[in-house]
């Protein structure tokens, strides 16, 4: 684990608990997830690593990221 | 049978581990068995019976019978019963305690009616009952013990 | 002055309407059918001689001094064992029972001591009952002849036995059996002879978990406590709240003294507290003594750096300094650049008002709990199934269970009144499954034997529960009307579990259950009628914590075991407050009553009141405060009651952390190990000396109430308000009763509780919606909060964390009766004489291939760290798996454990770290006869 961003990792946790779902799905589940529960800077810092290509990313997190989160952090409510 | 005496006393316990009631049959076959019950038993039978050691140790102590060291080669059960208290079993008993105290062979013990109250006072002499024991009859009754 | 006890009416309270009616002395009093003569006489106010009956304990019938005559009946019989029959004439004093009883009276006497010193003290009752009943003479002599000699025992750090005192009326027998379920006490011979003993041994080496029932029971001073023989009987009594386990006891703090010369003389369980109903554990009762502990901190404390020794401050100076370094670091760095962490040892009140100083003077949301590392996978799953974050069940629903599941719980040593309570129900005849890697007590213990014990594999929950959850469906179980009825998402459920990868068959290989327990097991829970699940640490300590509490609700809906007595999902606490604590907002994300930041009318609700602007995204957890602080954009932490230093995982990370930070201050009643990193140090209070409300695991708010005023001259909600304050951000209230009527205004689950109701009515479990309901024992009784449950498709994913050739063993971690967590407390008192120092089990075939003895000293090493300690050969473990507990620093559980978490809720994976065992060859010397016989006491 030494190595990996605590954001990379912890993002990986996510997507691999939605990894069974069709992927449309799967995109809204983890992009859900992170903007309901995710402080904005970690989310910040996830961005720019999944914008830079870095090695060790999930797959799925990077697909999240790039058509959910980098432009817009997620809705306003996000209530359960 | 061979093993340590913890794996004996496990061995005749779970015999009776599923019956119900099991703890004072186990106790007798312990006993029957190995000779008498070691204080050190306790937590081998009540880990088989899911019982407490206390339990056990309860039980064990509540009754006369079951011994913690091996038998002497002659008992003397002398009954404390109210009849025979009536009829002289105390002063038998005290009798019978000073006679055999310095002979290590014997063991004196009390016990309460051996259900022979029309004849007392009475006792067992190495299991068997006597009735209507007076000094002597102790004396002819247990000659050679010594 | 003699403190009053408690009132005893002599025999338990018999459930049901009080139709029958009665007489005692011209006395009419109505009972319900099957209470006794004794205690209907109690309840007419005509109170009858007693001493073998309490009524914590079934009728024993043994003293003879409670004969009374009965119209119509004949002789004199024994009160406590004749039940009421309608219509019913009881006389308690004619000329007949009085000479009986005094004649029985005699005999007692010629058996007790005339000095006895409990008698002068006041805290034993036969002189004082003699002279009640009249005995004037004593005919038989007197003093005890046949045991008024005999040998105490003195071993218990905490009570005595003085056999000279003793009647042999058993109560302390019975009350070990009945009320504590250990059955360490008998009677020893017969007659004369006969002795009150714990197994033949001394109380210390015996069975004895030192919970105190006995002592409690005892109408002598036979057993008492040692605190009454050296300072005598407490003079004053206030009634307040445990603070140690989840359970939540109720207790009479009873003392001598005033103000701040008051001195607790000793704690004892109060009868009406609804949590613990009289009963407590060695902790509560007796482990108090670290409140007055030499190393208790009493003044504020001040470094510029961590290796600068500390330097005494006023507070005014301690609190200006957090103040002004807190916003110097949001000057350089960001709003964000500070945080909070608040306690779950403190009261909800305390707790409130840390949320507030974060969310409204530091103007951020990084606030978060140490719920955080225990039960957060609790408050979100059963937040996505049910619609709230707390378990469903009051504690008396277990009273009413058929079937128990305990998973990843050990309630006999972690939150042992309600493992009595468990026990007691079990041996009434409730059917109980286990799952846990260990053989803990309650698989097999006296008189209490598991139907399956199902040693799941650490890391596997999700897979098991699945398999239960399979059996269920594929078998046709499953309570179809309820789940029509109550639930969503059920058809694609059903679908998702019944695929053959969740058969027991097919998870054997991945949980180590042979599939013909689990399909047994799954069988009976389904079978109720009522089954309950409660669990602990063991299943919310994973990486997959959430998904497996997620999958135990689905397990309860698919079988309808919701909304009724003896059912339910029910997390057992780790401490005091941890509900409360996540009650009132102390995650980063949610707002008190767990509604989340982003949700505009709730965050205007506290903007208004506040006159704050309150940011709407979620803030820092813990560990992303950790990590935040290592990478620089977090520099100044307020910790409050909770040792991360020791508590959290990966310990080196932690440092790192905690290094990093410019600012660090440290609230706590001692100088923990996060001390060591801190700046700014300020004293805390201990229980006994707080004002306000616990919420234990069953949703019930309790009054703790101080005992003795705070000895650092602040409470935690004062100094949290003079931070706030003191960084431009007035807060104050005069009294906790404001702060609980703020949160009673802003959250609807709160809106009728308040702290003069809870001293009026007594204690009351949330939702208290308004200020006529006595809140609600039993959730989702109708529906849901969230309307239908929902059932999830819970995936199982294994933890990253995997064993190897390298780290071939799983390290589990957990806790023992006798020491609470970190141990900061009871370390601090007598009761580290059961629990001197961690130990390692290890299964006897993982010792033999490591050529590990017990006693010998071993290195535990994992992917991050070492540490070393004894071993023990367990008979608890399987093989492959080790086991230790956390409670002295020394040890360094953590120092092993890795950043590994929870997916949804970052709680640390805590019960599964891939370790490899090896003897320290350098304390190769140590070993032989002396290290092992050291080993024996262990576990």
């Amino acid at each position: 684990m030494t190595g990996v961003a605590p954001v990379v990792r912890l993002s990986g946790d996510v997507a691999r608990q939605f990894a069974h779902l069709p992927v449309e799905q799967a995109v809204e589940a983890v992009a859900t997830h992170l903007s309901r529960f995710w402080e904005p800077r970690m989310l910040r810092d996830l961005v720019s690593r999944v914008q830079a290509d870095e090695p060790g990313i999930d797959p799925l997190v990077g697909r999240t990221v790039r058509e959910r989160l980098a432009a817009d952090p997620g809705p306003t409510d996000r209530r359960a | 049978m061979t093993g340590t005496r913890d794996e004996r006393v496990r061995e005749i316990v779970t015999r009776y581990a599923a019956h119900r009631g099991p703890l004072l049959p186990a106790l007798h076959a312990v006993q029957e068995d190995l000779g008498w019950i070691d204080r050190d038993d306790a937590a081998v039978i009540a880990d088989v019976l899911n019982l407490s050691k206390a339990d056990v140790h309860g039980v064990v102590t509540f009754y006369a019978d079951f011994r913690d060291a091996a038998a002497t080669r002659h008992t003397v059960s002398v009954c404390r019963g109210e009849a025979c208290q009536a009829v002289g079993g105390q002063e038998l008993y005290e009798r019978s305690v000073s006679r055999f105290a310095t002979i290590d062979d014997v063991t004196v013990t009390e016990v309460f009616c051996l259900g022979n109250c029309a004849l007392g006072p009475s006792a067992q002499l190495d299991g068997r009952l006597h009735g209507r024991l007076s000094d002597d009859r102790v004396s002819a009754l247990t000659q050679g013990w010594s | 002055m003699i403190l009053a006890p408690e009132p005893d009416l002599g025999t338990p309270a018999v459930p049901g309407d009080p139709t029958l009616s009665v007489t005692v002395d011209g006395q009419p009093v109505h009972v319900a059918p099957g209470t006794s003569v004794l205690r209907a006489a109690g309840l007419a106010g005509v109170p009858i001689p007693r001493l073998c009956a309490t009524d914590s304990l079934a009728a024993f019938g043994s003293c003879r001094l409670c004969l009374v005559e009965i119209d119509g009946v004949k002789g004199t019989p024994a009160s406590c064992t004749t039940p009421c029959v309608d219509g019913m004439s009881v006389a308690t004093r004619t000329p007949q029972v009085d000479a009986l009883r005094r004649g029985v009276m005699e005999l007692y006497l010629s058996d007790h001591p005339q000095d006895c010193p409990g008698c002068a003290r006041g805290s034993c009752e036969v002189q004082r009952l003699a002279a009640e009943v009249g005995v004037a003479e004593v005919r038989y002599g007197l003093g005890g002849a046949s045991h008024v000699d005999d040998a105490g025992d003195q071993t218990n750090p905490y009570f005595a036995y003085d056999p000279a005192a003793c009647i042999v009326c058993s109560r302390c027998v019975r009350a070990c059996g009945e009320v504590q379920g250990t059955f360490a006490l008998t009677v020893a011979g017969r007659g004369f002879d006969s002795r009150i003993t714990p197994g033949g041994t001394n109380f210390l080496s015996s069975e004895c978990v030192s919970c105190g029932a006995c002592v409690q029971a005892c109408p002598t001073s036979a057993l008492e406590e040692k605190a009454v023989i050296e300072l005598g009987m407490p003079t004053r009594a206030v009634v307040t709240t445990c603070a140690y386990c989840g359970v939540g006891c109720s207790f009479r703090a009873e003392v001598q003294g005033e103000g701040a010369d008051t001195q607790v003389v000793r704690m004892v369980p109060w009868k009406e507290g609804r949590a613990n109903e009289g009963h407590s554990c060695v902790k509560g009762r007796f482990a108090f003594g670290y409140a007055a502990h030499p190393d208790r901190q009493r003044h504020p404390m001040v470094r510029d750096r961590i290796d600068e020794p500390w330097r005494r401050v006023s507070w005014d100076e301690a609190i200006a300094r957090v103040a002004a370094g807190f916003r110097d670091i949001q000057a350089r760095h960001g709003v964000g650049a500070i945080g909070g962490i608040s306690s779950s040892r403190c009261t909800n009140e305390d707790v409130y008002v840390v949320q507030k100083m974060v969310r409204a003077a530091f103007g951020n949301n990084n606030i978060d709990t140490c719920a955080r590392v225990c039960h957060s996978p609790t408050g979100y799953g059963l937040n996505q199934a049910f619609g709230t974050s707390a378990g469903t069940q009051d504690f008396e629903s277990a009273d009413h269970a058929d079937v128990f599941l305990v998973i990843g719980a050990n309630p006999t040593d972690a939150h042992p009144v309600f493992g009595s309570r468990l026990k007691r129900r079990v041996r009434a005849g409730a059917q109980l499954i286990v799952a846990d890697p260990r053989r803990i007590d309650l698989v097999r213990s006296a008189h209490v034997e598991a139907a399956y014990h199902l040693p799941v594999r650490p890391g596997t929950n999700v897979a098991f529960v699945n398999a239960l959850a399979h059996v269920v469906v594929t078998e046709g179980l499953i309570d179809r009307a309820f789940l029509a009825a109550r639930c969503e998402n059920v058809e694609p459920y059903l679908q998702f579990i019944a695929g053959p990868e969740h058969s027991p068959e097919a998870t054997e290989q991945i949980t180590g259950i042979p599939a013909s327990d689990v399909r047994a097991a799954a069988r009976l829970y389904a079978a109720g009628p009522a089954s309950a699940i409660y669990y602990g640490l063991g299943v919310t300590e994973h990486s997959q914590g959430s998904t497996m509490v997620m999958g135990m609700a689905n397990l309860a809906m698919l079988c309808g075991m919701l909304g009724r007595p003896g059912v339910g999902v029910n997390p057992l606490r780790g401490q005091n407050n941890v509900q409360g604590s996540c009650d009132m907002g102390s995650f980063p994300h949610e707002l008190p009553g767990y509604r989340h930041v982003s949700i505009p009318e709730v965050r205007h609700l506290y903007e208004d009141l506040w006159g704050v602007t309150l940011q709407a995204e979620p803030g820092l957890r813990i560990p992303n405060m950790f990590d935040s602080a290592i990478s620089g954009s977090f520099r100044g932490l307020f910790v409050q009651g909770e040792d991360i230093a020791q508590s959290d995982p990966n310990t080196q990370h932690v440092h790192a952390a905690l290094e990093a930070m410019e600012l660090v201050v440290v609230q706590d009643l001692f100088l923990n190990e996060t001390a060591r990193f801190a700046h700014v140090f300020l004293p805390g209070t201990t229980f006994l000396e707080k004002d306000g409300t616990f919420t234990n695991a069953e949703r019930r708010l309790g009054r703790v109430r101080p005992v003795f005023p705070s000895v650092v001259g602040k409470d935690e909600w004062q100094v949290a308000c003079e931070i706030a304050t003191a960084m431009g951000y007035p807060m104050s209230y005069a009294h906790p009763r404001e702060i609980m009527a703020e949160i009673a205004a802003t959250t609807p689950t709160f809106a009728g509780v308040s702290l003069d109701r809870l001293d009026a009515q007594g204690s009351m479990q949330w939702p208290v919606r308004d200020d006529s309901s006595m809140g609600t024992p039993i959730m989702h009784v109708d529906e849901f909060v969230r309307g239908r449950g929902k059932l999830t498709e819970t995936v199982y994913v294994p933890t990253t964390e995997r064993t190897t050739r390298r780290f071939p063993l799983i390290l589990t971690t957990g806790r023992i009766l006798s020491q609470y967590n970190v141990g900061a407390q009871t370390r601090r008192t007598p009761n580290s004489t059961w629990h001197p120092a961690d130990v390692l089990e290890i299964h006897a075939s993982d010792a033999e291939v490591r050529g590990v003895h017990s006693g010998d000293v071993v290195e535990l090493t994992s992917r991050v760290g070492s540490t070393t300690l004894r071993a023990v050969i367990s008979e608890r473990m399987p093989p492959g798996v080790v086991y230790t507990t956390f409670h002295h620093p020394v040890t360094g559980a953590n120092v092993v454990t890795t950043d590994n978490s929870d997916w949804a809720t970052n709680c640390p994976e805590y019960k599964v770290t891939a370790v490899q065992v090896t003897v320290a060859t350098a304390l190769e010397h140590t070993r032989g006869v002396e290290a092992r016989a050291a080993a024996v006491v262990a576990p």
